[in-house]
């Protein structure tokens, strides 16, 4: 039974900067001896962890999930798995674009948790009507990924949530 | 009663958002009513909350979020929860049209053949039944002269005298 390529992503709700990759592939290829992960942004960018010389990640075989310290804010990528020959040569690929936004959804449940505390802060001056704006980048993130497909527009979402919980007290 | 599940609160913020907004939209005699606590704020909040709860679960400050959703939804929460248990205000019965009436000539092919007195009448079965038999509407007491019985819960139908070739038969359904 020849391989049908498949895997997910997902990042490390306790640590937000881990992605763990999981190989869901079906099937088997004796040919093949090793996998790589080309991680893109939406400029087009590799992105991969510190001190990697190449542009992707090495995924061993032998190791499933993976688990790789990618991340220092949240990003729209496209990830690009290929299972590869003894030569190096692609047996099987598969491009899945994917929206990391844990880290921006866990400042949004910060704010709100200090909310339930504090209740009166949604009287400050424009603090609730930041708090939706970030709130709707997230959710726009998102749903770029999800329903369009997007990372270039979820970029710009995540890109503006991730600047203002970078400059919360000028916004919260 | 027991304390709602991390869950149940998030599915109950979920409900209570459109509740919400219908009631906040209907608004009064100068337009929309203002709400402190918003539809969106409710959907922003469950979202924080079913984030948070989506990666971890165990987060002990959950249950403080949640009471806090919780308050925000206030009346709107009750009538999310009756909404989604299920439980509902009865079953609406829907009124159906009434079949068309049965006319014919008696002859010995007709819908009650001649010489026959009982037929069921399966499509007037749940109405009452007026029956006129040579333009003449009839009882359903015997007193001696002609009349016939009618059961609505199994549609049985009976005539005294057994229908006779030429007669005009008239069966009207009633509610």
């Amino acid at each position: 039974m020849s391989l049908s390529p498949n895997f997910s992503v997902a990042q490390t709700p306790l640590n937000p900067s881990l992605v763990i990759f999981t190989d869901t592939s079906t099937g088997s290829d004796p040919s093949i001896t090793g996998r790589r992960i080309y991680v893109t942004d939406s400029q087009g960018n590799p992105v991969v962890p510190t001190g990697t010389s190449t542009t992707y990640i090495t995924w061993v075989l032998a190791t499933n999930p993976l688990s790789v310290d990618l991340l220092t804010q949240d990003l729209a990528v496209n990830v690009r798995v290929d299972w590869v020959n003894i030569s190096g040569g692609v047996v099987a690929t598969l491009n899945q674009n994917y929206c990391f936004s844990l880290f921006n959804k866990q400042f949004l449940y910060y704010l709100i948790q200090l909310q339930s505390t504090t209740y009166n802060i949604i009287q400050d001056t424009n603090y609730w009507g930041n708090v939706g704006i970030f709130w709707a980048n997230v959710t726009g993130a998102i749903t770029a990924v999800e329903i369009g497909n997007d990372i270039a527009a979820s970029q710009a979402c995540l890109s503006r949530a991730t600047f203002m919980a970078q400059n919360q007290a000028n916004y919260f | 009663m027991a304390q709602l599940s991390i869950l149940e609160v998030i599915r109950i913020g979920r409900m209570s958002v459109p509740i919400s907004a219908i009631d906040i939209s209907e608004g009064n005699l100068f337009g929309e009513r203002l709400s402190v606590t918003s539809p969106q704020t409710i959907a922003l909040v469950t979202d924080a909350l079913n984030w948070q709860y989506e990666g971890n679960p165990s987060d002990d400050t959950l249950r403080g979020v949640a009471n806090y959703l919780t308050f925000l939804c206030g009346a709107y929460g009750l009538e999310a929860q009756y909404a989604i248990s299920g439980t509902t205000g009865g079953a609406i019965v829907p009124i159906m049209g009434a079949p068309n009436p049965i006319e014919f000539v008696v002859d010995g092919t007709s819908y009650i053949p001649n010489g026959s007195s009982t037929k069921i009448v399966s499509s007037f079965i749940g109405f009452n039944m007026i029956f006129a038999r040579g333009g003449i509407t009839q009882s359903t007491i015997d007193t001696g002269g002609s009349y016939f019985t009618w059961t609505k819960s199994t549609g049985a139908f009976f005539c005294y005298p057994p229908a006779s070739t030429g007669e005009l038969f008239q069966l009207y359904p009633t509610i």
